[in-house]
C-alpha cells in the first residue's frame, strides 16, 4: 500500500486529530477484548444493516430495488390491511348474536 | 494542484447523506482525502470563491448529476452540480498545465439521462449508480484506482465490509469523543474516517 497522505495538511475540525486518534483505538481495542470475550456471539453485519448504510438511496426506485422490495411490501400491506378491515372480534361477534337470538327464542 | 484531494460534487440534503457518508469513506480508504464546499466555515468568503479554490487545489472530481430532477415547489432543476462541474472542467481546460491533470468522474442514474439535458458532456463516460450506494462506491473506487495508478487499493467487497465495520463502530467513537451522530460537520467525519483507516490498515 502507498503511503497516505494525512488530512492534518487541510482545514482543522472541531475535533482534534489525537482525540479521534483516542476514541478510535479505544473503541478498536474495546471491540477487540468483547470479541475474545464472546468469540462466537460477535456482532456480524447483517443483511438489513448493509441495506441501511450501502444500500438504495435518494428519490425514486432503481429497478432491481422496486422488483424486489416493493412487490413483497405491498402483498404483506394487503394481507395486513384485509385483516385490519374485518370487525375486532369477526365470528364472535356473530356467533354472540346467533346464541342471543336463540335465548330470545327459548324465553318466547 | 493536491494530488490525492478529490472534489465531491453531490447533493448534501438528507436523502443523499447515505450515498455522501459512503463516498467519503471510499475516497479515504483508496488512500485520498475528500474536499467539498462543507469544509469551508468562513462566511466572510462568498460560496462560489470557495468553490473555485477547492476546485483548484483538487486534482480529482466526483460529479453526481442524478439529482438534477425538477423541483416539486418551482418544477426547475437545481443547477449547482452540473455548475461545478462545468468550474472543474473549464479549470482543466484553461488552467494551464497545472490543471490539466485534472481527471473527473460523473456519476448519475443512469448512464444515457445527461446526454438529453446536458448533451454537451454526452461524450464523456457516464458511470451509472442506480441510487444504489454500493455501486456509487465500486465506480469511485475503480474511478481512482485507474485514474490514479494506485497500488494497494482495497477490492469493493473488502472496502464495501469496512465500511460497514467503521458506522457499526462509529456511535461509539463518537460518544468517545463526545461528539453527536446526529449532528457531525464534514470535517469531524473526515477526521474521524482518517484515523479509523490509519487504525485498520
Amino acid at each position: 500500500m502507498q503511503k497516505r497522505t494525512s488530512v492534518a495538511r487541510h482545514k482543522p475540525s472541531s475535533i482534534s486529530r489525537t482525540e479521534a486518534r483516542k476514541a478510535v483505538l479505544g473503541v478498536k481495542s474495546s471491540r477487540a477484548s468483547g470479541a475474545r470475550k464472546t468469540a462466537t456471539k460477535s456482532k456480524s453485519a447483517t443483511p438489513s444493516i448493509i441495506e441501511r448504510y450501502l444500500g438504495h438511496f435518494g428519490v425514486g426506485s432503481s429497478p432491481a430495488v422496486a422488483k424486489r422490495g416493493s412487490g413483497a411490501k405491498k402483498a404483506g400491506t394487503a394481507k395486513k390491511s384485509a385483516l385490519a378491515k374485518k370487525p375486532a372480534g369477526g365470528k364472535r361477534a356473530s356467533a354472540k348474536k346467533v346464541s342471543s337470538t336463540r335465548s330470545l327464542r327459548r324465553a318466547s | 494542484v493536491q494530488n490525492d484531494s478529490v472534489f465531491i460534487n453531490v447533493p448534501f440534503d438528507r436523502r443523499y447523506k447515505k450515498l455522501f457518508d459512503a463516498l467519503v469513506f471510499a475516497v479515504h480508504d483508496c488512500g485520498f482525502v475528500a474536499r467539498g464546499a462543507r469544509e469551508e466555515d468562513d462566511g466572510s468568503q462568498v460560496r462560489l470563491d470557495k468553490i473555485y479554490d477547492i476546485i483548484e487545489e483538487c486534482r480529482f472530481g466526483i460529479h453526481d448529476l442524478s439529482r438534477v430532477t425538477l423541483d416539486s415547489r418551482y418544477r426547475l432543476p437545481r443547477f449547482n452540480m452540473p455548475l461545478e462541474l462545468g468550474i472543474f472542467l473549464g479549470a482543466k481546460r484553461y488552467g494551464g498545465a497545472a490543471q490539466a491533470g485534472k481527471s473527473c468522474l460523473v456519476l448519475d442514474r443512469d448512464p444515457y439521462r445527461v446526454k438529453i439535458f446536458c448533451s454537451d458532456i454526452g461524450g464523456q463516460d457516464i458511470r451509472a449508480h442506480g441510487n444504489d450506494a454500493r455501486q456509487a462506491v465500486r465506480a469511485v473506487r475503480e474511478w481512482l484506482r485507474t485514474t490514479s495508478r494506485r497500488t494497494g487499493v482495497r477490492g469493493p467487497t473488502d472496502m464495501g465490509n469496512r465500511y460497514i465495520q467503521f458506522r457499526m463502530e462509529l456511535p461509539a467513537i463518537c460518544r468517545a469523543a463526545r461528539l453527536d451522530l446526529g449532528d457531525l460537520s464534514f470535517l469531524d467525519y473526515r477526521t474521524i474516517i482518517d484515523e479509523w483507516v490509519q487504525a485498520h490498515q
